[in-house]
């Protein structure tokens, strides 16, 4: 599918302590809510700091955009990022957290940054909370609700939904898609998460990514065509190992995912196939690609 | 100077304000204009720039606390194009309003107290030695602030203000008897220590969009 | 809408449909937008892309034209045109079943009398 890119990557290269993160190529595509997937230490957080500008120490070049804008100083106004743990000073309360949102974004909307706290439900309305009295839950919905009170093109999330409960992250795909809504195409979401399933439903494209290197991505329905879930009797198992992209079996049969262009290699064989969820092919390319080992779910 | 009181002001939160501002200089210029033995214009110096230190380095920890520290709190100042302004704006506001107590406070007191001062016939040499009190607090609490914001926790900073008192009082002690030798040599030092402190600061905080070298 | 997660058939597809069916009707008129891919997305709660896809689905069958910057509207529905959309399915369809039976080494019998015994059974939709 031709789109325009919101952010371009090329050439990206950052080592640190025997950590590489290496993508020769990447576009975020604009319009749209793309999710960063992988294992603990794989390069998602590094990624998301250099898009947001917080860490400089990079090789590589950074459209914003469309291609405008490679200084991010320019385009800070437009971006909203959101992390984990240290966000805001510890001893800041609510209120002070408007003030100096105010300072720093041209943008930020006290109007709707209060409206945001009550609706997410922020220290109970207790504006003179602190931040570092807020529950790890309740510190993410203030960095959402900073972010969400700002005009801007492209949001990038470090684990948004890690913190919440599954009432906040049903709120949190919904926060996204009225973004997007209201952007009509000119806004996009890029975030990394680990609650692929909980995310799937407010996922477009999809980038997983394994010690440094994105090993696999494209829009969520490409890559449910690209891959299959194939189940079958354990008689085949031995043979479907062989073929299959990624491979568990017990005493009574077999599963996996399979490349949807490898299927015709499992004709003849007692089998059912399912479109798998994004959860099934992150785990399979995951798999694929980890340094860890697994256990194969050996075949007797 | 309206941007950098703004981004000090926004920086602190309104509880801190109020001590640092109005309740703590009040306690220190109050109590001893009731207290008759600290009629003694350089004893009550001593005495205010003793406690202005120890309560300046502790209530920074409410402050700037930490932002120096390696893993850094500030993702969402650094996440502006304005962030790095907006932190040296702040610590220098709070530059400002350091050196500024102290000296208000001592002011204060000397007016209010102005009829026992004339009485005693102090020397210049007291005023000299004064404006030494004040210069050594501030260079104090200048250094106590800075490495307060290196650390994390109330306890550290307790320690710091502490260490800090001490060194305020050996130093006045000290320099007791060489008053303008004293003062050629703190002036030029405090001056150097405030820019110092908020050059050091903003370097750590540029640093933090970096990795450590190793 | 109803849209069913596990149903098997793709999301998009049961989308798709849905309109498919009610541009059909009438229920739609010639020229009428349909909801932006994004506005459909937040009400459905499914993703941007998954609506994008029906809408192409759409498209591709001729039912509605995609301007760009501006969505998706419905096209007239000509009957005449649609009938011969519908059979083209059914040759399709068929073709496909026809393939099967030689396959199987069904006769050609065998085959019209399995098409009659399965027109003879009530209607399921």
């Amino acid at each position: 599918m031709e789109t325009s890119a919101a952010i371009e990557v090329s050439g990206l290269r950052k080592t640190y302590k025997g950590f590489a993160l290496d993508i020769p190529e990447c576009r975020i595509p604009k319009g749209f809510a793309t999710a960063l997937i992988g294992e603990n230490g794989a390069g998602k957080t590094t990624l998301l700091n250099v898009l947001a500008g917080i860490r400089l120490d990079y090789k590589g070049t950074i459209r914003y955009f469309d291609g405008q804008e490679t200084n991010v100083e320019q385009v800070k106004e437009r971006l909203g990022y959101t992390g984990p743990g240290s966000y805001f000073l510890p001893n800041w309360s609510i209120a002070q957290v408007e003030e100096i949102s105010g300072l720093l974004f041209d943008t930020f909307d006290a109007e709707r940054y209060h409206r945001l706290c009550a609706e997410l439900g922020i220290g109970d309305g207790d504006r003179k909370k602190k931040v570092q009295s807020l529950s790890d839950g309740n510190r993410m919905k203030l960095t959402l609700a900073t972010v969400l009170a700002r005009e801007t093109e492209c949001l990038l999330m470090d684990e948004p939904a890690s913190p919440l409960d599954p009432l906040m992250r049903d709120k949190l795909c919904e926060m996204i898609r009225t973004y997007l809504e209201e952007g009509d195409g000119e806004r996009s979401v890029f975030f990394s998460t680990h609650n692929i399933s909980d995310m799937e439903n407010v996922t477009d494209y999809c980038m997983i990514m394994e010690h440094g290197n994105i090993v696999e991505e494209g829009f969520v329905e490409d890559l449910k065509e690209k891959y299959i879930l194939v189940k079958g009797e354990t008689a085949d198992a031995a043979k479907a190992k062989e073929i299959l992209y990624s491979f568990a079996a017990n005493q009574y049969g077999f599963e996996g995912i399979c490349l949807t262009e490898r299927l015709d290699a499992l004709a003849g064989m007692d089998i059912v196939t399912e479109v798998p969820s994004l959860f099934q092919i992150s785990v399979a390319v995951m798999r694929a690609n980890t340094k860890l080992t697994f256990s194969q779910g050996g075949v007797e | 100077m309206r941007g950098m009181m703004r981004c000090y002001r926004v920086f602190t939160g309104p509880f801190y304000r109020l001590c640092v501002l109005v309740l703590l200089p009040l306690a220190v210029l109050l109590f001893p204009a009731a207290v008759p033995i600290m009629r003694d214009y350089f004893l009550f110096a001593m005495f205010a720039m003793t406690i202005y230190t120890a309560y300046e380095v502790f209530m920074d920890s409410w402050a700037f606390g930490g932002i120096a520290r390696r893993e850094g709190q500030l993702e969402y100042v650094k996440s502006s194009a304005r962030g790095l302004m907006v932190v040296k704006k702040s610590l220098l506001g709070n530059l400002f309003r350091q050196a500024l107590t102290p000296a208000l406070i001592l002011l204060l007191y000397g007016f209010i107290c102005r009829s026992q001062i004339e009485a005693a016939e102090y020397s210049i040499d007291i005023y000299i030695g004064i404006l030494d009190l004040y210069l050594i607090g501030s260079f104090f609490v200048t250094a106590g602030t800075t490495a307060v914001r290196f650390m994390d926790g109330v306890a550290l900073s307790m320690g710091a203000s502490t260490l800090c008192v001490w060194l305020v009082l050996f130093t006045a002690v000290g320099a007791m008897n060489l008053p303008w030798l004293t003062l050629c040599v703190a002036a030029p030092l405090c001056v150097a220590a405030g820019f110092g402190s908020v050059w050091l600061i903003m370097r750590r905080v540029k640093e933090s969009y970096y990795d450590k070298k190793d | 809408m109803k849209l069913l997660q596990n149903s098997g058939v793709p999301i998009y597809q049961q989308i798709a449909e849905q309109f498919k069916e009610d541009i059909l009707k009438g229920a739609w008129k010639q020229g009428e937008y349909l909801p932006s891919i994004r506005g459909l997305a937040k009400d459905l709660k499914i993703s941007v892309i998954t609506t994008m896809k029906a809408y192409e689905q759409l498209e591709a069958e001729g039912l509605v034209t995609a301007v760009p910057g501006k969505g998706f509207y419905v096209n007239a529905q000509d009957s005449q045109m649609l009938k011969e959309q519908h059979l083209r399915k059914v040759e399709e369809c068929l073709t496909e079943a026809i393939q099967a039976a030689k396959i199987a080494g069904m006769t050609r019998q065998e085959l019209s009398d399995t098409l009659q015994a399965l027109m003879q059974m009530p209607d399921e939709s």
